[in-house]
């Protein structure tokens, strides 16, 4: 049954299944969000979005499953498919959801109703789409994702089971119907450390076309084909996770990975200042203010993605976020003063 | 390392609005404003008529006129004017009501959060008792106790309503007490004392003042409900309750006497709620 | 018992718990939370407390707060035992919600310099708790924030800082924090693990709990974990602090 909707609902085509073009998002109290973000997903892989708090990661997410907020604007195309997200009419996108994108939320203890058993909650995927699941579906599908004994678990209530299960419940759900693309909100960022890996394994190992929306660069990029980092509303890198974790261009990235605390290399470097204000435009480099690079036509115009990062000092550069520094910030090239 | 001067300053820099200002933002708040506005014309345009209690018998049952805008009574007292210092009299008693049982509230409420024990448990059991009883019933029985007036009506409603205010102020006021920086100031030796002087009481007031606005509507109309049962405002006086119950003999004859007052009710209780959901909002805690 | 093989200071411990055990009672079932934990910190020590959400290691924080009383065992701070709460700013805290934990009404020049107005320090007046307040914050790196601000005027980050002012304001000798990294993004928390660090140097004792192994091994001399009700040693602890930088006491 899920497998004929899938086919249904764009065929798994070597199309790329998610397409952003030149994506603006502004929310009603002005504030703007994303400002400018292209970039496509391939089938089968999986996309690292990372970045921290109000950087527009989420509402990235949240556009491409058509939940913004009434009255936000948004210009440019999301393409799941063939679907313009952007704007299709609303029944096409409610169609979509489900069947052709699966969403996983951050908190799972959030994402079910606690007077609901989950294995009902579970079901909700199929009853949400008019279709009546046969017994025992969700006990398979639970299984399938590692729940032991999930015909006696399965009826009982949320708060019996623990984080990390509540979420691959949530992953059951979510790929009910084999979707073509599945959008993770954060969906470690509520579990434990230790159990957190596992989740993510859970959800490469269902196969699908996977966003992944975290601020944990370290933990994304080792289970992310690719990788992306959001700053103020932008994309200022994005490549092999392998590679920007080993070697990263954009200061940004340096920095963000030389924030991680790591044993055996001291305290961390804190980043220091805040990201801009995103209610104004955004005069040059939006990470300028903060950056150990910057000169002063950094200020004059903003980089557009090049070479992987959107710098304008690529070429002159060398980040070396590995080695800790003795002080907080990263190493400078040669001689560079402002 | 040298940092680029910043235009664009951290975005957690927010500019603080005046009161006024964010109640005009709320639907709400613009339509209560307006029907009070009208309200307020009303009353002043009738307090400014002169005597509502002088009686002229030749113009009694006089429909609504260029003279008389509200036409006059069975005993041809002018209504307009009556409506205005009717509505002086229930607004002012409706208010006094509001601020003494909010103060009581407060104080009772707060003791009762913060001490435990012995003391809230007699004062949360009373409450509950007293909650118990419907405010109209409760406030009948002080004034069969005391006998009816201005006077007494206050006093009866405040205790009718000091027992919800109470209620809601403990609950604040126990969230109070597990504050982080209460502990904080605790742990640090700041004394009980000042630490709830400067913290709880501030917080607990102003949430128990947001929530106790919403209930000037039920005042305003539990004023007007006993005084047409005769036992609030006592004629002559104008009150906007008593006026309803001296109408119902001649409203045949002249429906105004029923529609004017009535309406003014309606229309100051929607304003008075409105503004208190407009209030509501802006304090989302 | 768990001690450190060579004392920072090679003073008298700042903290001696011994057999703490917490028993919750409700509807008439019983959990037992903590059994049987003992711990000593000396000056200038900072001790992790790794777990998981639920293992009892806010309820082990709580304790050594004097916020909570063991159902058994002995604890003594600063060398006197801990029958009652000590309302003494010889404890301090450090919580998860940084927002939470400031007076949303208050500038926070008066949260910060608020407990030197604790009935047993000496008198400070306004213009003092100001010169006092802006000095620390420029120490901390804040000197760009408004002392007037408000919390919701701040990020946080900022307010985290600012809680942590506020708990070494008035030189306690024990910092307890819960978690104070957990809601706040990785750079933004590097800056606060720092900041505690700096701390640490004039002779506090920190105990910090997190489900942060990775932050705690950078930021600690001792590992604990809290498994099963009681405290596991975490080796190779030592060996990391040791190779730790010296740092700046201010950020830039």
């Amino acid at each position: 049954m899920s497998r004929a909707n899938g086919q249904a609902n764009g065929q798994a085509g070597p199309g790329p299944v998610l397409r952003l073009t030149d994506l603006h998002i502004t929310y009603r109290t002005g504030v703007h969000a994303v400002r400018g973000v292209t970039f496509s997903l391939a089938p089968g892989k999986c996309l690292g979005l990372v970045g921290e708090s109000g950087c527009g990661k989420s509402t990235l997410a949240l556009a491409v499953l058509g939940l913004l907020p009434p009255k936000t604007t948004v210009g440019g195309s999301i393409l799941v498919g063939e679907t313009d997200v952007a704007c299709a009419p609303r029944r096409a996108v409610r169609a979509l959801r489900g069947t052709v994108v699966g969403f996983v939320a951050q908190d799972p203890m959030r994402s079910f109703d606690p007077l609901m058993c989950v294995a009902s909650s579970v079901e909700e995927a199929w009853r949400a789409k008019r279709i009546r699941p046969e017994p025992g579906t969700a006990a398979r599908v639970l299984e399938r994702l590692g729940i032991t004994d999930p015909q006696r678990r399965g009826r009982q209530l949320p708060h019996q089971w623990s984080g990390g299960m509540l979420q691959r419940a949530a992953i059951a759900a979510a790929s009910a119907h084999h979707p073509r693309l599945i959008v993770a909100d954060e969906p470690t960022t509520a579990i434990d450390a230790d159990r957190a890996e596992s989740i993510l394994a859970a959800i490469r190992a269902t196969g699908t076309t996977v966003l992944l929306v975290s601020h944990d660069l370290n933990l994304i990029g080792r289970y992310s084909d690719d990788v992306a980092i959001m700053y103020a509303g932008k994309i200022v890198e994005h490549g092999p996770a392998r590679r920007v974790l080993a070697r990263p261009r954009h200061p940004y990235t340096a920095a963000l990975l030389a924030a991680a605390p790591r044993p055996g290399h001291g305290l961390p470097a804190a980043l220091p200042g805040d990201p801009p204000r995103l209610d104004r435009p955004i005069q040059g480099c939006s990470f300028a203010p903060r950056c150990g690079f910057a000169v002063s036509r950094c200020t004059e115009a903003e980089p557009e993605l090049h070479d992987d990062a959107a710098c304008c000092r690529l070429a002159e550069i060398e980040l070396t976020p590995l080695a800790r520094p003795a002080g907080p910030g990263v190493r400078r090239a040669g001689g560079a003063s402002t | 390392m040298t940092v680029a001067a910043d235009p664009n300053l951290s975005r957690y820099v927010t500019r603080r609005k005046s009161r006024g200002a964010t109640i005009l933002a709320t639907t709400s708040g613009r339509i209560g404003l307006l029907l009070s506005a009208v309200v307020i014309a009303v009353l002043i345009a009738g307090l400014v008529r002169g005597n509502p209690n002088s009686v002229h018998i030749a113009l009694r049952l006089h429909a609504p006129s260029l003279r008389y805008p509200f036409g006059t009574d069975e005993f041809g007292r002018d209504e307009l004017a009556r409506i205005g210092y009717g509505g002086l009299t229930s607004l002012s008693a409706a208010a006094l009501v509001l601020i003494i049982a909010t103060a009581a509230a407060l104080v009772l409420g707060t003791v009762a959060g913060l001490l435990g024990g012995l003391l809230d448990l007699v004062i949360a059991r009373t409450v509950d008792v007293l909650l118990a009883v419907p405010t109209i019933v409760l406030a009948l029985a002080v004034i069969g106790a005391l006998g009816p007036g201005f006077v007494h009506l206050v006093l009866a409603l405040s205790v009718a309503y000091i027992a919800w205010f109470t209620r809601m102020a403990r609950a604040f006021a126990l969230a109070s007490r597990r504050r982080d920086d209460v502990t904080a100031a605790r742990l640090a030796g700041v004394s009980w004392l000042r630490v709830v002087c400067s913290h709880v009481l501030p917080d607990v007031s102003t949430r128990l003042w947001v929530v106790s606005t919403l209930a000037l509507g039920d005042i305003i109309i539990s004023i007007a409900g006993l005084s047409f049962l005769g036992l609030g405002i006592q004629p002559p006086a104008a009150e906007w309750g008593a006026m309803l119950q001296q109408s119902l003999d001649s409203f045949v004859q002249a429906p105004w006497l029923l529609v004017i007052p009535g309406l003014t009710i309606i229309v100051t209780v929607a304003a008075v709620n409105l503004i208190a959901d407009a209030l509501r909002e802006m304090n989302p805690q | 018992m768990e001690r450190a093989p060579e004392s920072p200071s090679g003073a008298q411990p700042v903290i001696q718990a011994h057999d703490i055990r917490k028993v919750y009672r409700s509807r008439g079932r019983e959990e037992l939370v903590l059994d049987g934990v003992s711990l000593d910190v000396f000056p200038g020590e900072i001790v992790g407390i790794l777990g998981p959400s639920g293992c009892g290691k806010s309820t082990l924080l709580r304790i050594l707060l004097t916020l909570e009383q063991p159902t058994s065992g002995t604890l003594r701070i600063a060398g006197q035992p801990a029958h009652r709460p000590r309302h003494d700013g010889v404890v301090m805290p450090v919580f998860q919600n940084p927002t939470g934990s400031l007076d949303p009404r208050w500038p926070i020049w008066k949260t910060i310099t608020e407990p030197l107005v604790a009935a047993h320090q000496r008198r400070v007046n306004r213009r003092e708790r100001w010169r006092i307040a802006t000095e620390r914050l420029a120490r901390a790196g804040l000197a760009s924030i408004n002392p007037r601000a408000r919390p919701r005027q701040l990020s946080g980050g900022q307010c985290q800082r600012v809680a942590i002012l506020r708990a070494l304001v008035a030189e306690p000798k024990i910092l307890i924090a819960d978690e104070p990294t957990s809601a706040l993004d990785v750079s933004v928390g590097a800056g606060i693990l720092r900041l505690l660090a700096a701390a640490a140097q004039r002779d506090l004792a920190i105990v910090i709990a997190s489900h942060d192994r990775n932050a705690l091994r950078v930021l600690c001399h001792r590992l604990l974990e809290v498994r099963d009700g009681t405290l596991h040693t975490i080796p190779a602890a030592s060996e990391q602090a040791a190779a730790r930088p010296s740092l700046a006491p201010a950020e830039t």
